[in-house]
């Protein structure tokens, strides 16, 4: 059923659609939670919001409503329970989408209490409400999120309590968290509401993970929180900017594709948040193919950028990082992606080998990077990787660029960069550097429940099942 | 089950109005338990009121007059009545229809049913006639039988603003204005002035027994099992849950958040059902309405309106206030008139489905409906089907004209004439002709009506039925078991089709199940708007939903935010039983049997479950094509309907289905069947033993 309502909503349905889709496959949602709001562009009075109900993952034109900023009309009885909250939110200057959904980590962290502190900061009472923030402890988050305002609420769902401390968390923040409930989020864009939403919960995803693999995550978040990100991760993240995306300098339509698919399977395999990351292809000797993100949902830009090897001051550390590799290596191919498994996974395995010092005061803590023989790894349990792979190469966030390279020499182009992600790189095509990025958050994955399974079960410890080949 | 569940009042008062006597009796717990209360209660009184005839008439369901002394008219409570729980205030009618005939069963709020609650009593049963015009007051310890006041009966208002006069501000009043006075069969009975028990013309009922008003002061207070658990302000209580739902409901929120009911009342419904190409249109042709049009009818611009002022009221412990009261102004900003609405129904009814879009002569309309006691849904089902018998008479040349279209014709010229001498001669006849969009003929079309002035006001006051026939177009009445359909065209929601089918009292959207709204209020993607198979079991779950809000006391709204799990915490509260959800909806099967069979005993039969059939035969256009009801497939959903609820495919209930549901203590099977002259049918074949 349409009906005129859905030839309304014709101009801005695709991208909702489109959207909602992605929620779906990242599991942002169940099969009728969460939100998506949009301004019309020629409308000020007017945002489009999905229905009461509707499945995001499948939205149907009349699933969009028109809502009044100015008054109740019709579009009230269709729209979401909580369009009253996302009419404020979008009320926000500059602010021309906003989205709620139901992420699993970013909701699983908010399971925690004052006295507890695993994955919230307390930040103190607002009305007898208890205030927290969720720091980040990965360097996307750290300098792309900062930290995400979590309330608790009397009523959690749609209520007036919502509708006035959700708009004002998000005057000064790009996401908030309603605790037991998810993230909302706003942005300039749906696209930019939806890269927020993944970095929200990969963040969450990292922090979780880590926290389980007993990693003081409270002390690194606390410092991020009272010193800053460039504090810890020294080397600042591009921000998201869907303006540059649409753009392809290459006429190679194949290339276009293989670059498009990549993120594609990045983004629904969940080893990175769209919008973060990065891929690249050398092509010359001088010049590279580069992606300005690893991860994008089906029917969303990409973008191919024909780059210079040459270093450039203004490039930030993930293209000054494809550049040396493609200078310094034979390598041809490379992907970076924010794998929160497997960054946590790096994360608990240096805390193991060099003490928590390494991570909450890493200047205190040298590496050494160097002995070929006796370097940071990850090992991977799972008979496919140990076949493709029976060590990881491992550096911690501040690791030289050298060192990386070095890891990916020594270990087949794959290397678990705490903190950051992972960095796979192949020396023939794309595909190569896809294998490692995919295989990194399974690694991670079962080495943790392992880990989990030994601790609260008396399971096998991980080094039982670790190979002992190189 | 000797023990009556609390929340009752334990007895039932009996009044006589050709004796003028009354006494109390005591309200058997079986029924108590078995119907709980309401709609639930009102039926089986019905039933055994008409059971205890049996004497006078072989079959008293089919012999009685809805319009003699024998027809009782019923009214009950339920437990929640009267207590904390949110919404509570609605109350139940039940009698013999006049205008379908079958069974006649209405709902209304406000205040008077919990008043007359409080004067101790769970349910009035008012049988006989008054030799005079009579007013009864009730009170906790009394009831009288007094004059009339000295004012204009035909005027709710000017009653009610008499009787509060002489009794005390604090009274509730319950009268019928100047239609059903006239027995007209579309009549409604008032309460608390612009409150209706609107539908299947309890009105003429009321008005048939020479009853003026039904006047409740009541004292007695609601005793409940868990009233600390009915607390509002009991974070742990059901009744603080049921708020905290209300209060987030995007429909039932408050205004300021931007709820609809709250914010515009009912009439804010109307652009979204237009926008969904379900708002009916020109007596049911299409749905198709020019959206600038509909803007200038709906709840936003009610409240915008530079004529009409509106200010928000509630019923008896409702939260969510989508009472409109408003004052209708001149140029000037003088009151012309005031009174309570325009609802949705009303704003549908004689605004779209008249192709008038224009607030202030809906309003005034309105207001006549409240004032004279009109259910605006059959007023204007009917003027909507005067205006296309009207549409096909006059386009038809004088000399081929049927008889029926002569007397119509010949009516409407009384009618237009006499208009415009009531205008002080002031333009020619045919401005007042009864037209798709003639404004100007739709306030003194409901006052004929009212009155049932002349040839044209008396068939208009019964209703759509009798007036197409009377004037030779049978097909142009959108009714079904004679009472008008609302305004879902029923092309384009077909388990809301299956309501208006097979609800007991006739073409009706809530009894049998209020399910049109909910495709997009509640957004379910996979909602069988246009798709027989399952369609039927979808109609027969809402019937059983607001059977049980019906049988609870609470408002359908409320079912848009509190499910009904919830509402059955909140009376176990009060009554202290244990009920589930799913025993709610035992007890709304038992009472769709009982009005089932109540219906088979006044001579229905599975084909007045049945649409007009301009819905199966003219398709409509909508978004997705062209819509229709395709017989076969509607012949199907409704046998799957029946057979859901253990009923034959000739929607007879099976005697193992009566067995089940405890209803021959009630209605005895072997006296079904005498007074039908037909044996019930029996179990039905097991599936998988059937053969071909």
């Amino acid at each position: 059923m349409s009906g005129r309502a859905a030839a309304a909503a014709a101009h801005v349905y695709p991208l909702l659609r489109d959207t909602g889709r992605a929620i779906m496959f990242t599991r942002g949602n169940n099969t009728h939670s969460g939100n998506l709001a949009l301004r019309d562009a020629s409308d000020r009075d007017t945002f489009h919001i999905t229905a009461s109900g509707s499945q995001l993952g499948a939205l149907v034109p009349s699933d969009v409503v028109p809502v009044r900023f100015s008054r109740v009309s019709w579009g009230d009885a269709r729209a979401s329970t909580e369009s009253t909250i996302h009419r404020k939110i979008l009320s926000i200057p500059g602010v021309e989408a906003s989205i709620h959904a139901h992420y699993l980590s970013a909701i699983s962290v908010t399971f925690d209490a004052k006295g507890a502190g695993n994955f919230l900061v307390y930040e103190g009472d607002e009305s007898g409400t208890e205030e927290y923030s969720f720091v980040p402890v990965d360097r996307t988050g750290a300098w792309l999120l900062s930290r995400v305002p979590s309330g608790t609420y009397r009523e959690p769902v749609g209520s007036k309590e919502m509708e006035t401390r959700i708009p004002r968390y998000l005057a000064g923040s790009r996401a908030t968290l309603v605790k037991g409930h998810g993230p909302f989020v706003r942005g300039a864009s749906l696209q930019e509401c939806l890269h927020v939403l993944g970095l929200v919960d990969a963040s969450a995803a990292l922090l979780q993970a880590a926290r389980l693999r007993g990693v003081d995550t409270p002390a690194i978040a606390r410092r991020l929180r009272h010193e800053g990100a460039a504090a810890v991760y020294p080397m600042p993240v591009r921000p998201f900017d869907v303006g540059e995306f649409g753009v392809y300098e290459t006429r190679d339509e194949t290339t276009i594709r293989a670059f498009r698919e990549r993120a594609v399977f990045n983004f629904v395999q969940g080893v990175c948040p769209y919008g973060t990351g990065s891929m690249s292809e050398k092509i010359t000797e001088r010049e590279m193919l580069y992606c300005p993100t690893a991860a994008a949902p089906e029917g969303f830009e990409v973008a191919i950028r024909r780059l210079s090897i040459e270093p450039d001051e203004t490039d930030d550390w993930e293209l000054m990082f494809h550049k040396a590799l493609y200078r310094d290596s034979n390598h041809k191919a490379c992907i970076i992606t924010q794998s929160p498994l497997a960054s946590a996974e790096a994360l608990a395995v240096l805390a193991e080998r060099h003490g928590m010092d390494a991570l909450v005061r890493p200047e205190s803590v040298v590496i050494d990077y160097a002995d070929r023989v006796d370097h940071p790894v990850v090992k991977p349990i799972d008979a496919e990787a140990v076949y493709l792979n029976p060590r990881v190469g491992l550096c911690r966030w501040d690791a030289p660029v050298a060192a990386i390279l070095d890891m990916l020499r020594w270990h087949k182009g794959a290397c678990f960069v705490a903190g950051v992600g992972v960095v796979g790189a192949g020396k023939i095509t794309l595909e190569q550097a896809a294998h490692h990025v995919s295989s990194g958050e399974s690694i991670a994955r079962f080495r943790q429940t392992v880990h989990l399974t030994h601790l609260l079960s008396g399971g096998p410890p991980l080094s039982h099942f670790e190979p002992t080949t190189q | 089950m000797s023990q009556l569940p609390l929340g009752t009042m334990g007895r039932l008062l009996e009044v006589d109005l050709a004796a003028r006597t009354s006494r109390t009796l005591p309200l058997d717990a079986g029924l108590a338990h078995a119907f709980l209360g309401g709609r639930g209660l009102g039926t089986a009184l019905l039933v055994r009121h008409f059971l205890g005839l049996r004497d006078r008439y072989p079959n008293p369901f089919l012999a009685v007059d809805p319009l003699a002394a024998d027809n009782p008219l019923i009214l009950t409570t339920s437990p929640a009545n009267g207590t904390p729980v949110p919404t509570s205030a609605r109350f139940h009618a039940n009698f013999k229809s006049p205008l379908s005939g079958g069974i006649g069963s209405t709902n209304s709020g406000g205040r008077w049913g919990v008043e007359f609650k409080r004067t101790g009593h769970d349910a009035l049963i008012l049988t006989g006639r008054s030799a005079d015009p009579v007013v009864l007051f009730i009170d906790a310890g009394s009831v009288r039988f007094d004059p009339p006041p000295k004012v204009d009966l035909d005027d709710v208002e000017a009653v009610t603003e008499g009787l509060e006069k002489r009794y005390g501000r604090g009274v509730r009043v319950m009268t019928v204005g100047a239609a059903g006075r006239r027995l007209a069969r579309i009549a409604a009975i008032m309460n608390d002035r612009g409150r209706a028990l609107g539908r299947g013309g309890g009105g003429a009922v009321f008005g048939a027994k020479n009853l003026v008003a039904i006047v409740v002061a009541g004292s007695v207070p609601v005793e409940t099992a868990e009233p600390e658990a009915l607390q509002p302000r009991n974070m742990a209580g059901s009744v603080y849950k049921a708020h905290a739902k209300l209060r987030v409901g995007k429909l039932t929120k408050p205004p300021e958040q931007f709820g609809i009911l709250p914010s515009m009342g009912t009439a804010g419904l109307l652009g979204m059902l237009s926008q969904y190409d379900e708002l009916i249109h020109c007596n049911f042709r299409d749905t198709a309405h020019v959206p600038e049009r509909i803007e200038r009818i709906g709840g936003e611009a009610l409240a915008e309106h530079p004529a009409i002022s509106v200010r928000r009221r509630a019923c008896f412990q409702c939260p969510i206030g989508c009472t409109r009261e408003t004052e209708l102004h001149d140029a000037g900003g003088a009151v012309i008139d005031k009174g309570e609405g325009p609802e949705f129904e009303t704003v549908a009814m004689l605004g779209a489905n008249l192709d008038i879009y224009d607030l202030e002569p809906v309003t005034e309309a309105n207001y006549l409906c409240n004032r004279f006691g009109l259910d605006t849904i059959s007023a204007g089902g009917t003027i909507g089907a005067l205006m296309e018998v009207y549409e096909l008479a006059r386009s038809t040349p004088p000399e081929s004209r049927s008889d029926g279209e002569r007397a119509l014709m010949a009516d409407v010229e009384v009618f237009t004439a006499a208009c415009a001498r009531a205008a002080g001669g002031a333009g020619d006849a045919g401005a007042f002709a009864p037209a798709f969009g003639n404004a100007r003929a739709l306030v003194p079309l409901v006052r004929a009506m009212a009155f049932a002035e002349g040839g044209l006001g008396r068939a208009l006051a019964d209703g759509s039925v009798r007036l197409a026939e009377r004037y030779g177009h049978p097909e142009s009445a959108m009714a079904v078991k004679g009472m008008e359909i609302p305004a879902y065209d029923p092309r384009v929601t077909w388990t809301q089709a299956m309501a208006y089918m097979t609800t007991a009292r006739g073409g009706c959207h809530l009894q049998g199940g209020y399910s049109a709204p909910i495709a997009f209020c509640a957004g379910y993607g996979e909602f069988p708007g246009i798709k027989s198979e399952g369609a039927a079991l979808v109609a027969r779950n809402f019937a059983y939903q607001n059977t049980a809000y019906d049988v609870m006391g609470v408002c359908a709204f409320a079912g848009f935010s509190v499910t009904l799990d919830e509402y059955a915490n909140m009376l176990n509260d009060v009554t202290g039983l244990g009920l589930k959800a799913s025993d709610l909806e035992s007890v709304s099967r038992r009472v769709l049997t009982l009005e089932r069979l109540f219906n088979l005993l006044c001579g229905f039969s599975a084909d007045r479950d049945w649409l007009p059939e301009r819905f199966y035969r003219e398709a409509i256009p909508v978004e997705e094509g062209m819509v229709v009801c395709p017989a076969d497939e509607f012949r199907a959903m409704r046998a799957e309907y029946y057979e859901s609820l253990g009923w034959d495919e000739g929607g007879v209930p099976r005697t193992d289905a009566i067995a089940e549901l405890g209803l021959e203590g009630v209605l005895p099977a072997p006296e079904t069947e005498r007074m039908l002259g037909v044996a019930l049918p029996g179990p039905a074949a097991a599936r998988l033993g059937r053969t071909a």
